[in-house]
C-alpha cells in the first residue's frame, strides 16, 4: 500500500511533471539564482494550487457536472485563482510570520494546470496524488533549474542563446532523460 | 527597441503551445485561435486599462481571457474535433499576454504589438511543421481537405521530435534564431 502511494508520487512527479510541459517557467525566468527564495517561492504557489484543485474539485463534482455546466469550469478556476490570491494577500498582511510578499502569487499558470486534472475522469484520491505528485516535481524541477542557471552565468555562451532558448534546450534534455524512466512507473 | 523588447515575452507566452503543437494541423488551429485571442485582448485591454489599474486590472484581464476561451472553445468543438486540453494550453497562454502588455508595452502602440504576435504565429507554425516533416516524414492536413503526402520513408525520421523533449529541444533553436534577428535597427548611440 505504501510502496503503491509513493510509486504514484514518484510516477506523477517524474512524467507528469508541469514544468516538463512548458508551464510554471514564470518562476525560472525571474533572475534568482539562490535556491532558498525559489524553493520558498514555489511551495506557497503549489498551496494554494492544491486549495484551488480541491475547491475546483468539489465544484465541479457538486455544482457544474449535475447541471450539465462543465465547460464553464475554466471561469470559474479563474475566479478561484482571484479568490485565493485576495485571500493570500490579505492573510500575509496580518499574520506576523516572515512570509514573502508578492501580489500575484495565486496568479500563476501552474495553479490553473492543477485545477484541470480535477476535470480527468479520475476519482478524487487519484488525482490528489497525481496533483501532489505533480507539484512535487515541479517544486524539484524550479530548484535543479534554478542551480543550472547559476552555473550558466559563467560559461560562455553564444549571445542569441542566452536566456529562454538554452533554457529550453535544456528542459528538453531533462525531459529525454526523465522519459527513460517512464517504464518503471 | 519596443520590438525587440516584445520579443522574449511573445516567445515565453507560446511556450505552453509547444507542448501540443506536435504536428501542423494542430499549430496551425492554436495559431489562428492565440492570434484571434491576443488582438480581442489587445483592444479590450486599452478599455480596462483607461479605468482600472492595479490588482483589479489584471483579475478583469483573467476573467476575459477565461470569459474569451469557454466561448471559442465551445463553438470550435461543435466544428471540430479539437483536443480537449487546447484549451488550457490557450488559457495559459492567454493569462501569460496581459503581463506582456503590462511590463513591455507601456505605450499603446498597435504596430509593434500585433508584429510580434505574427512572430509568435509564424514560429509557432514552423515548430509545427518541422515536428510533424521531420518527425514522421509526412504532412498531414485532415481538417483542410489535404490527405497524408509522404515525403521520405518514415524509418528515417527523427520520432523524438514527437515527444515533448524534441520540441522543446527544436523550440531552443528556433527561438534562438529568433533572438539573432534584429527586428528593429540599432540606434546611432549603439554605433562605436
Amino acid at each position: 500500500m505504501l510502496f503503491s502511494l509513493f510509486s504514484s508520487l514518484l510516477g506523477a512527479a517524474i512524467l507528469s511533471n508541469i514544468i516538463l510541459q512548458g508551464i510554471g517557467l514564470e518562476t525560472i525566468q525571474s533572475k534568482e539564482i539562490r535556491i532558498k527564495p525559489v524553493f520558498e517561492k514555489t511551495l506557497i504557489i503549489s498551496v494554494l494550487a492544491l486549495l484551488v484543485f480541491m475547491l475546483d474539485y468539489l465544484l465541479l463534482q457538486f455544482v457544474l457536472s449535475p447541471l450539465g455546466l462543465r465547460y464553464l469550469n475554466i471561469l470559474v478556476l479563474a475566479l478561484l485563482m482571484i479568490g485565493v490570491n485576495e485571500l493570500y494577500v490579505h492573510v500575509v498582511n496580518k499574520l506576523k510570520f516572515n512570509l514573502p510578499i508578492e501580489e500575484f502569487f495565486g496568479i500563476h499558470s501552474v495553479v490553473i494546470v492543477v485545477g484541470f486534472i480535477g476535470l480527468s475522469t479520475l476519482s478524487f484520491d487519484q488525482a490528489f496524488i497525481q496533483v501532489v505528485g505533480a507539484l512535487i516535481g515541479f517544486i524539484g524541477l524550479s530548484i535543479l533549474l534554478t542551480m543550472i542557471q547559476s552555473r550558466m552565468r559563467v560559461n560562455p555562451l553564444i549571445k542569441s542563446f542566452k536566456g529562454l532558448p538554452i533554457l529550453l534546450i535544456i528542459l528538453g534534455l531533462i525531459a529525454l532523460a526523465l522519459s527513460g524512466l517512464s517504464g518503471l512507473f | 527597441m519596443l520590438r525587440n523588447n516584445l520579443k522574449p515575452y511573445v516567445l515565453f507566452s507560446i511556450l505552453p503551445l509547444i507542448y501540443l503543437a506536435n504536428t501542423l494541423e494542430t499549430a496551425l488551429f492554436m495559431g489562428i485561435v492565440y492570434v484571434l485571442l491576443a488582438v480581442i485582448i489587445y483592444f479590450s485591454g486599452l478599455l480596462i486599462d483607461r479605468f482600472s489599474e492595479g490588482r483589479i486590472k489584471l483579475y478583469i484581464y483573467i476573467i476575459l481571457a477565461a470569459s474569451i476561451i469557454t466561448i471559442t472553445m465551445t463553438i470550435f468543438n461543435t466544428y471540430f474535433t479539437l483536443n480537449q486540453f487546447m484549451g488550457i494550453y490557450l488559457a495559459l497562454t492567454l493569462f501569460v499576454l496581459p503581463q506582456l502588455k503590462s511590463d513591455a508595452l507601456s505605450k499603446e502602440k498597435v504596430l509593434p504589438y500585433m508584429l510580434m504576435i505574427g512572430v509568435g504565429l509564424i514560429t509557432l507554425l514552423i515548430i509545427g511543421f518541422l515536428r510533424e516533416f521531420l518527425g514522421t516524414g509526412s504532412i498531414t492536413l485532415m481538417a483542410f481537405g489535404l490527405d497524408t503526402v509522404q515525403v521520405f520513408s518514415r524509418e528515417y525520421a527523427i520520432s523524438i521530435l514527437k515527444d515533448s523533449s524534441g520540441g522543446f529541444i527544436l523550440a531552443g533553436f528556433i527561438f534562438a534564431a529568433i533572438y539573432a534577428i534584429p527586428f528593429e535597427r540599432a540606434g546611432d548611440k549603439d554605433v562605436v
